[in-house]
């Protein structure tokens, strides 16, 4: 029943004393937003703990939740900030593997024919994990909004508070390297 | 350009699904939370709510007592911090009334008392005179030096007897003026073991008041007044000689000074 009402609905559902619609909200989400930080941090350990804080802060601000975007960027922004702060408290440098460089990019991307065809099996997963550590955190992180929280690419600029073409740059980016990562497989 | 618009149309095609980068990233990631973090997430949405609960609850609670309680409080502590105010800077307060007191019947009363018990026969002549000459009104004006209240009045006077028994004198010399509507009746109820008193504080007090007077005076009224309190007593023999004894002694002391003292239908019993 509570399956078909939105995640704003259950938000303030909740906020209003139903317990039972947050635990309807948590599972709908708490896959992609757990695969999302532990992509993004590439660290197990690091990731339960953001993910923890993510949905803590959720709880905590409840009564303060108003329906002015969609539930889903408000939840990734939350994650987002999380994931930041713990970076800037740790002073921890995202080292960005900058190993595929733009430039080879496009040039494979000329020369390439059409990878997603010669994508076969378990190969094509490694490969592609691999590839996705390997982007710089920015891409990687529209990537991950992309396929995990289902965004579009306003959608996307918006939780990331940058402009849209910055977006839809990064998003470009990051698809025309993993792209790239699975043809040379 | 062609190359950018290559990109674009590549993008294109991923934002509408059509791409295989996210059908493998699907198929390659399945990863879930622990399940010990999903029961750990759950029981503090839980627990928030239930706190909330309880703090609405107890918000209700306070509410309903919290303020007036406190505004009662705050007007107590603001009246009591003017009236402290106010009695250290020796500004009197509105509501205060004037120090010199008109009317104190008790205390009056009691000091009555005291001038009976303290000599009943020193005084009676004087006592019986003022009887005749004023209304029966008490008013008596006590001195702001001296505590009102009649446990006051005989605790300062072994604190302080000289000052005390001054203030004391006054007192019974303004109620010798003005006479006490009661004075007479209690005299007679006073007997002898009541003249004397067990109360160290009045016996100084008499003391201190015979001591002020004149000696020789004393010694021909004590004399006549033991023949007063012989009349009183019914001894009517036993008071003539004395009488007797005291005309021989004091053979040129006044008839009307005898008969203040001792009194006109008494005198008649041993003339």
């Amino acid at each position: 029943m509570e399956d078909d009402i939105s995640d704003e609905s259950l938000m303030l559902k909740y906020a209003s004393g139903d317990v039972v619609a947050f635990e309807v909200l948590y599972l709908r989400h708490k896959g992609a937003v757990y695969r999302y930080l532990l992509n993004l941090c590439r660290n197990d350990a690091v990731a339960e703990e953001l993910f923890q804080e993510v949905w803590i802060k959720l709880i905590n601000a409840k009564e303060k939740y108003q329906v002015k975007a969609k539930f889903t960027t408000y939840l990734y922004k939350l994650a987002h900030n999380l994931f930041v702060d713990h970076y800037r408290k740790q002073n921890v440098r995202i080292v960005v593997d900058q190993s595929i460089e733009i430039d080879e990019l496009e040039q494979e991307d000329l020369q390439s024919n059409n990878p997603e065809e010669q994508v076969q099996g378990d190969r094509f997963i490694s490969k592609l994990s691999r590839v996705l550590e390997s982007l710089p955190n920015e891409q990687r992180e529209v990537f991950l909004l992309r396929e995990e929280a289902g965004m579009s690419v306003p959608e996307i600029a918006d939780t990331l508070g940058i402009n849209q073409e910055a977006a839809k740059s990064r998003l470009r980016y990051a698809i025309n390297k993993l792209r790239a990562g699975l043809k040379n497989t | 350009m062609a190359n950018n618009d290559q990109n674009d149309k590549e993008l294109n095609e991923y934002l509408n699904g059509g791409s295989n980068v996210s059908k493998i990233y699907r198929a390659s990631n399945t990863v879930e939370p622990a399940i010990y973090l999903d029961e750990k997430i759950l029981a503090a949405a839980k627990g928030v709510l239930v706190d909330s609960k309880q703090q609405v609850h107890e918000e209700r609670y306070k509410s309903t007592w919290a303020r007036p309680v406190s505004i009662a409080a705050m007007i107590t502590l603001s009246i009591s911090l003017v009236v402290t105010m106010q009695q250290e800077s020796g500004q009197p307060l509105m509501s205060e009334p004037e120090l010199n007191i008109e009317a104190y019947n008790s205390t009056v009363l009691s000091k009555d008392s005291i001038l009976l018990q303290a000599d009943i026969a020193d005084d009676a002549l004087m006592l019986d005179e003022v009887e005749k000459n004023q209304s029966d009104d008490v008013r008596v004006v006590v001195p702001s030096t001296l505590n009102v209240g009649e446990g006051n009045y005989a605790e300062s006077k072994t604190s302080a007897m000289k000052d005390e028994t001054i203030t004391i004198k006054s007192a019974k010399r303004t109620l010798l003026k003005q006479k006490p509507h009661s004075i007479e009746s209690e005299k007679r109820e006073f007997s002898k073991e009541q003249l004397l008193r067990s109360d160290p504080a009045e016996t100084e007090f008499d003391a201190v008041m015979e001591l002020k007077q004149d000696p020789q005076r004393t010694l021909q009224e004590e004399e006549l007044l033991k023949i007063k309190n012989l009349l009183l007593e019914g001894d009517v023999e036993e008071a003539k000689d004395l009488y007797q004894q005291f005309l021989r002694k004091y053979h040129g002391y006044s008839n009307s000074a005898i008969h203040e003292v001792i009194g006109e239908e008494l005198f008649g019993l041993i003339k």
